[in-house]
C-alpha cells in the first residue's frame, strides 16, 4: 500500500519534470516561465505576473521586444524592453534595454563598465503572459513559512487523495 | 500614418549624435477585425507605442534606435496627432555612421499588451525615410 503511494508520488514528480524539460526544449529557453519580480514594466506587467518565454536562436532581437536577461554574476533575471540594437553583418549583436516604468535605460544596472547586453545574456523573449498567478511564487519566496505550509498541504493532499 | 522630420547631427568624440524632430499623425486600428474599428478590444489592456529609426552603417549592418515611446491605455484616443516632438532618447550611433547617411527609416510600431495571452508586436503601415546631412552642426541648441 505504502509502496503504491510512493510510486504514485514519484510518477507525479517525474511527469512534472518531463513537462518542464519538454517546455525548455520546445521554447529553447532555460527558463520558459518566469515571474515578474518588480514594477519596472508597469503598467504592462506587475509583480506576480507570469511570463511565457521563447529563446529561439533564429528569432532576431529587435527593438520593442520584451526580453528577459541576466546580468553576469547576478542570479535574478530582469524583464525589460529593448531600446537600441547594433547588429553586425555576421549576426553579432549588442543591445540596450530599459524598463517601461523607469526614467532611464538599464546601463546603471549592468556590470560596471558594461555598456551593452549580448545574446548570451538573454534568457528568453516574452511571447505571452498571464497576470497575478505568479504571486504564489513571490509569497513563497518572501515568507518561507508559507512555502513550507504549501508543500506540507500538497504532500497531505497527495497522500489523502490516494486512499 | 505620416511623419515629417528635420534633423541635424552633432559632433561627439566617438559617436555621432543625431537630432530629430517629428510630427506623428496616426490612427491605430485593429488589423484583424475590420468590423471592430478600435484596437482596444476586450482583451487589450494597453498599447506600447514606439518610434524607431532603422539604418545601416559601415560598422554595423543593422541599427535600430527607439527615439520616442508612449503608453496608450485602454480608453485613450487611438488617434494620434503630435506635432513638433523631440526625441525622448538620445540618438547615438555606435560609431560615426549618421553623418551623410541618406537612408534612416523611421517606423511607428506598437506592442499589444493583453489582459492575458500573447504579446504581439505590430508595425504600422507607412514609414518615412530621413537623410542626415554631410556636416556636423556645432551651434544649434536643442
Amino acid at each position: 500500500q505504502l509502496y503504491y503511494q510512493v510510486l504514485n508520488f514519484g510518477m507525479i514528480v517525474s511527469s512534472a519534470l518531463m513537462i518542464w524539460k519538454g517546455l525548455m526544449v520546445v521554447t529553447g529557453s532555460e527558463s520558459p516561465i518566469v515571474v515578474v519580480l518588480s514594477g519596472s514594466m508597469e503598467p504592462a506587467f506587475h509583480r506576480g505576473d507570469l511570463l511565457f518565454l521563447t529563446n529561439r536562436i533564429e528569432d532576431p532581437i529587435r527593438v520593442g521586444e520584451i526580453v528577459v536577461f541576466r546580468i553576469e554574476g547576478r542570479e535574478i533575471p530582469i524583464v525589460h524592453r529593448v531600446l537600441k540594437i547594433h547588429e553586425k553583418q555576421n549576426g553579432d549583436i549588442k543591445f540596450l534595454t530599459k524598463g517601461d516604468n523607469n526614467a532611464v535605460d538599464d546601463r546603471g544596472l549592468y556590470k560596471p563598465g558594461q555598456q551593452w547586453l549580448e545574446k548570451k545574456d538573454v534568457v528568453g523573449r516574452a511571447r505571452g503572459f498571464v497576470p497575478y498567478i505568479g504571486i504564489v511564487t513571490i509569497l513563497m519566496n518572501d515568507y518561507p513559512k508559507f512555502k513550507y505550509a504549501v508543500l506540507f498541504l500538497l504532500g497531505l493532499f497527495v497522500l489523502v487523495h490516494r486512499e | 500614418l505620416r511623419k515629417n522630420v528635420e534633423d541635424f547631427t552633432g559632433p561627439r568624440e566617438r559617436s555621432d549624435l543625431g537630432f530629430v524632430t517629428f510630427d506623428i499623425t496616426a490612427d491605430i486600428l485593429n488589423g484583424k477585425n475590420v468590423l471592430q474599428r478600435s484596437i482596444f478590444d476586450w482583451n487589450v489592456k494597453q498599447l506600447f507605442l514606439y518610434l524607431s529609426a532603422e539604418y545601416s552603417t559601415k560598422n554595423n549592418a543593422l541599427n535600430q534606435v527607439v527615439l520616442w515611446d508612449k503608453i496608450m491605455l485602454r480608453g485613450d484616443n487611438p488617434r494620434l496627432s503630435l506635432k513638433d516632438m523631440k526625441s525622448k532618447y538620445f540618438f547615438f550611433d555606435d560609431g560615426n555612421g549618421l553623418k551623410g547617411n541618406r537612408n534612416i527609416t523611421l517606423t511607428l510600431s506598437w506592442n499589444v499588451v493583453p489582459n492575458a495571452g500573447i504579446l504581439p508586436l505590430v508595425t504600422g503601415s507607412g514609414h518615412v525615410s530621413v537623410p542626415f546631412p554631410d556636416t556636423y552642426e556645432t551651434t544649434k541648441s536643442y
